[in-house]
């Protein structure tokens, strides 16, 4: 078995010696592109008569090549049943580019990868990301029907997008939610779809697993495969549901299954909640835990740290402090480390507005878990203050750390308009006031929130005065400006 | 204005057919009345005009006093020395009038205001310059640079003040702006006046702009003299820690005060803010005199005369306390204090010397009141993380620079001294992962530094003078961050002092109780003072042991000819030494390179010259020591 697996990844340079007889002799006498698929059964039994004459030449070191009918007789049943589990829901999707996305100095292309079927109604998936407004045409075959597909949405973190057709019959989807993993150096069975000679047609390929890299979604690294494999369902040897293919490695949908459930629910209607959601707040800021710091203090070096845990916020409700080191979430243990568990965190927290949590942590050694629900980030109120010619917002705990702030009592200004009283500064091109600037009062009254910096400036368009003093804190270093807001008048000189 | 035009043509009309026009070449004209500058006031100055030398760069300066003081700009005589923004260049040379060529040190420096103090020594008296009274100049007063502008020597330009209070520059005082054409090599020269009296140094121009020269008030330089000479930096005097704003006009009629200087900001719990000082507070008179400042100029003028007062002397002031409308006087009274060193903002590079464990690819530095204002540091306790190199240990920690570490291993580290004496026990440990906690913004962060320790299995004595010499020091913590085992011997085992640090070195061991067979490498380092192992009889037994034992002998500065003393066998050695060393290596036929590092086999030895060199020196033993082991013998 070993050696007919061997047999079909010709590009694959091999390592001894007497498999690069084998291989010579395979690829000089087959034609090496129909050489990848097991379309009929000649392969094997010339593999076999191959790989037993070697096996009268070459030592025992090469004792791999002993194989029996019997496990060639089960690869090809596997290889058969991956192509029976696919064929009723994989798609073929032809793009025809058009003129405009193309690039002006060649003609339109067409792309061809694999998808499957998600529903009856005729969702599919691609395993890209595809806009609503593309001109592209994009063509679905299903078998031998033939379809105009029209995208419904996109997915930036899966990478994939769904396609709406108006199937004839019901479609048949392909369930994944009895999806398995697979164990380095096991099969593994890709099944492609293909329009060569204008036909639709399956190939199954084979390869095994090489090993896993982490992520939000794990994946499969396969020995090498062709190209145009992206889309195309994965199985296992024993004809179970693995994965998809991504660019070049097996997508697990053990991982990808709920949030793919999710999308599809948000497509057709059937989730009630969007997937993610910006707005949606946990409330607390991570840093991902040094690594060599965890293992000094043998701790995972995937755990996060709450540096600063907001109050008020659902973490903070949810039990946590500052200092708390986060371990799992809804569950399971967090993933990868440095940058990329906290990109994991994020990705697997599925933010959006009244998403549940479940998240362990450690705190002086013992372990704590604390559910609550993901809010909506609060905003803080801003104001225009045209009359001096600056943008101004309250400061509510996340904006004070962002900006490093020294002082809460007041209202921070966000944008000063050029050419206004704020900007016009006594020294070349510095304004009075800048961006970060902290004002704690206004014309004499303190300003520690909006509305009542809002009541200052109220006094300020009744009184109309000439002048207008600013404190400020910039940094941690006080201010006072005043500005002049009646530029262009004239104005009875200062005593 | 008719009048006169009427009159100007009637001139020229007369004076055309009486005078045929022609030029009278033989015609001697009085050449003084001729000249905007008169001829012996340029034969006067011009000797005490000198140009300026150094490995990094040159400039212009003038001779002040007949016994050698030189004045000039800083940044002509500053060092590039990342580490010690204090080191000014190494190897300056004074070039007179007469082409006569002179060593120069620096006695001090400032890169704000642009001024240093340089001395050479002549066997006759030099000829120094006569000051004008910079603090009484006018707008349009006439004026001449003398300087060596891109290197050509004695150029004298001319032209007026065009601006006597320039603050636009963001220097610390007020500047004159001239048209007299300054060029870069100009910097550092005197600007004249018509009597050939010094009006400033010139120091700035713009760039890409014409005839727009800055030049530093002559005033301003004489008020730093006394402090190089004594302190050998510039020691301003303050009442810490306030800052003041001029009360421009509009602030002045928004905060309905006529005049004064107001106080924008007091440091919490400074000396000022215990002196009750709060901002706000308009300040209208000191020690009894009325202040104010309308403008910015007026500001830095009343800062520059406030600063350069000395220390110790009362600062009593009158405030006006309450806002519009409620403005009482009130009168506080504080003491003037020395600003201890600068960090570095704006033009000045600090004063504050980094620590570097270049092993680490970490640099810290002492944390200051000014660096919490500058860096907007949240009020912590600490060490500021002055450098970071990328893909180092310290990156690798997620160090940042501006950093600031309280904590090592769990303890605090308030003070620069206590970080040293427990960061380096954890590397003598060799802690695999030493735990740092960090200030970062309002964030407290927890990491840990694993060093390398590739020398953990090697054993050094760095043998030393007793006398301070930096790159001691140096030595001793790179090889300590590289994970080596550090023994320090000196002479009976007197401590050396630190210039940086309140704790001296304190020696394991005294010469004589070294024994080569407890160390893979032999050490020597030290200044002109290790000088004096060339006749020490221990000094020289341990190099002929080291020699003999096989061990790998180091030796950096003038240490490096004791190879050459103690043994027969080293002659052979390549080995290399300070220049001023050299003579003694080349007479006694020993086989001196010149290189700045030489490594051979198993001896190795430094100029010493810079901190890179002596950088390069350990690199070159750690390569050595790890590709050629010593066998203990046991």
């Amino acid at each position: 078995m070993a050696g007919g697996a061997a047999g079909i990844r010709p590009r694959r340079r091999p390592q001894r010696r007497c498999r690069l007889n084998v291989f010579r002799h395979l690829t000089d006498s087959a034609n090496p592109d129909k050489s990848w698929f097991l379309s009929t059964k000649t392969h094997f039994s010339r593999i076999w008569r191959i790989s037993g004459s070697a096996l009268l030449l070459i030592s025992s070191g090469c004792a791999q090549f002993q194989s029996t009918d019997r496990t060639f007789r089960a690869f090809e049943t596997a290889a058969r049943r991956a192509e029976d589990q696919a064929r009723p829901h994989l798609v073929h999707f032809r793009v025809q580019q058009a003129a405009a996305s193309s690039r002006s100095d060649r003609r339109p292309s067409t792309i061809i990868f694999s998808g499957i079927v998600l529903t009856e109604e005729g969702h599919l998936l691609a395993p890209f990301n595809i806009r609503n407004d593309t001109p592209d045409r994009i063509e679905a075959w299903i078998g031998d029907q033939q379809y105009l597909a029209r995208p419904l949405k996109s997915d930036e973190q899966l990478g994939m997008s769904i396609l709406r057709v108006q199937p004839r019959e019901p479609l048949i989807p392909l369930r994944f939610d009895n999806a398995v993993d697979l164990r380095t150096g096991e099969h593994a069975f890709v099944v492609i779809s293909s329009d060569a000679d204008n036909e639709f047609a399956v190939f199954t390929l084979s390869a095994f697993m090489q090993g896993v890299i982490d992520g939000r979604y794990r994946q499969f690294s396969l020995s090498p495969l062709p190209n145009q494999t992206r889309g195309a369902p994965v199985f296992s040897s024993r004809g179970e549901l693995v994965g998809l293919m991504s660019q070049n490695n097996a997508l697990a949908l053990t991982d990808l299954a709920e949030d793919l459930n999710q999308f599809i629910g948000e497509v057709t209607g059937r989730a009630e909640t969007p997937s993610r959601d910006e707005n949606a707040w946990f409330g607390a800021t991570l840093s991902p835990i040094n690594v060599d710091f965890a293992r000094a203090n043998k701790l995972s070096r995937s755990s996060l740290w709450l540096v600063h845990v907001f109050e008020d916020s659902p973490a903070h409700r949810a039990g946590f402090r500052s200092g708390d080191l986060v371990i799992e979430l809804n569950g399971e243990p967090l993933r990868l480390s440095g940058n990329r568990a906290y990109q994991y965190f994020l990705q697997a927290l599925r933010p959006r507005i009244g998403a549940p949590f479940e998240v362990k942590v450690l705190r002086d050694g013992k372990t704590i878990t604390g559910k609550g629900v993901l809010e909506r980030r609060p905003e803080p109120q801003t104001l225009r203050a045209e009359d001096l010619g600056i943008h101004v917002t309250e400061i509510n705990e996340p904006l004070k750390l962002r900006h490093n702030l020294f002082e809460i009592e007041g209202v921070m200004v966000t944008e000063v308009e050029r050419g206004s009283p704020a900007a016009t500064g006594r020294q070349f091109g510095r304004n009075l006031l800048m961006p970060r600037d902290v004002i704690t009062a206004l014309h004499h009254h303190p300003t520690p929130t909006l509305s009542a910096f809002n009541e200052a400036l109220d006094l300020i368009r009744r009184e109309r005065p000439g002048v207008v003093l600013v404190e400020f804190m910039r940094g941690p270093v006080n201010g006072f400006e005043a500005l002049n807001l009646r530029i262009g008048e004239r104005e009875e000189t200062a005593p | 204005m008719n009048r006169f035009f009427v009159l100007f043509i009637a001139s020229v009309a007369l004076s055309l057919p009486a005078q045929p026009l022609r030029f009278d070449l033989d015609a001697q004209l009085p050449l003084a009345d001729a000249m905007d500058i008169p001829i012996e006031v340029i034969a006067r100055v011009d000797p005490s005009v000198v140009s300026i030398q150094h490995e990094q760069a040159g400039g212009t300066g003038f001779i002040i006093s007949e016994d050698g003081y030189i004045l000039t700009n800083g940044h002509v005589v500053r060092g590039f020395d990342n580490e010690d923004p204090t080191r000014p260049a190494q190897s300056i040379i004074v070039v007179l009038h007469n082409e006569q060529q002179l060593p120069a040190t620096v006695i001090g420096f400032s890169m704000d205001p642009d001024v240093a103090l340089l001395r050479v020594h002549h066997d006759e008296p030099l000829r120094p310059v006569t000051f004008a009274n910079s603090r009484n100049v006018s707008v349009g007063q006439r004026c001449f640079a003398v300087g060596t502008p891109v290197g050509l020597r004695r150029t004298f330009t001319s032209g007026i003040l065009s601006n006597i209070d320039r603050t636009d520059l963001g220097t610390e005082v007020v500047v004159f702006q001239t048209d007299a054409a300054i060029n870069p090599g100009n910097s550092g020269g005197p600007l004249f006046d018509q009597q050939g009296r010094v009006l400033g140094i010139n120091t700035y121009a713009s760039r890409g702009a014409n005839n727009l020269g800055f030049t530093i008030p002559i005033h301003v330089a004489l008020d730093m003299v006394d402090d190089f000479k004594e302190h050998g930096r510039f020691i301003r005097s303050l009442v810490p820690l306030f800052f003041t704003g001029e009360l421009y006009s509009e602030l002045a009629r928004a905060l309905e005060v006529e005049r004064g200087i107001l106080i924008s900001y007091v440091m919490p719990d400074s000396a000022a803010w215990e002196a009750g000082f709060r901002p706000g507070d308009v300040l209208t008179h000191v020690n009894g005199e009325p202040v104010q400042a309308r403008t910015r100029a007026d500001l830095l003028n009343f800062e520059w005369e406030h600063s350069v007062r000395p220390p110790g002397e009362p600062f009593n002031a009158t405030v006006l306390r309450g806002g519009r409308g409620n403005w009482e006087p009130h009168e506080f009274t504080a003491v003037l204090e020395p600003l201890p060193p600068l960090p570095q903002f704006g033009r000045h590079l600090g004063e504050i010397p980094e620590y570097r464990y270049a092993a680490l690819g970490l640099g810290v530095k002492s944390l200051v009141d000014l660096h919490q204002i500058i860096h907007e540091l949240q009020p912590v306790e600490g060490v500021f993380v002055k450098f970071r190199e990328d893909n180092s240990t310290a990156s690798q920690a997620d160090i940042q620079a501006e950093d600031v570490i309280t904590h090592v291993a769990g303890k605090p580290t308030p003070d620069f001294d206590t970080f040293l004496s427990v960061f380096e026990r954890e590397l003598q440990a060799h802690n695999p992962a030493i735990e740092l906690r960090i200030a970062r913004n309002h964030l407290r962060i927890v990491t840990a530094l694993a060093p390398d320790y590739l020398l953990r299995e090697v054993r050094v004595i760095l043998i030393a003078p007793n006398e301070e010499h930096e790159y001691v020091d140096l030595l001793r913590r790179e090889l300590l961050a590289a994970g080596a085992k550090v023994r320090l011997a000196t002479p009976d085992a007197e401590p050396i002092n630190r210039d940086l640090l309140n704790t001296p070195l304190v020696p394991d061991l005294s010469l004589e109780d070294v024994t080569v067979e407890d160390a893979e490498v032999i050490l020597f380092a030290g200044g002109p003072g290790a000088r004096a192992f060339w006749e020490n009889e221990e000094a020289l037994r341990i190099t002929r042991e080291a020699i003999e034992q096989k061990r790998h002998l180091a030796a950096a500065g003038p240490a490096a000819l004791l190879p050459v003393l103690a043994s027969e066998e080293a002659l052979t050695a390549k080995i290399t030494l300070p220049r001023e060393d050299s003579a003694e290596a080349v007479r006694r036929n020993a086989n001196y390179t010149g290189k700045d590092v030489e490594s051979d086999e198993r001896i190795h030895t430094t100029t010493a010259r810079t901190r890179e060199i002596v950088r390069e020196f350990l690199t070159s033993l750690q390569q050595a020591v790890l590709r050629a082991p010593v066998q203990t013998t046991l």
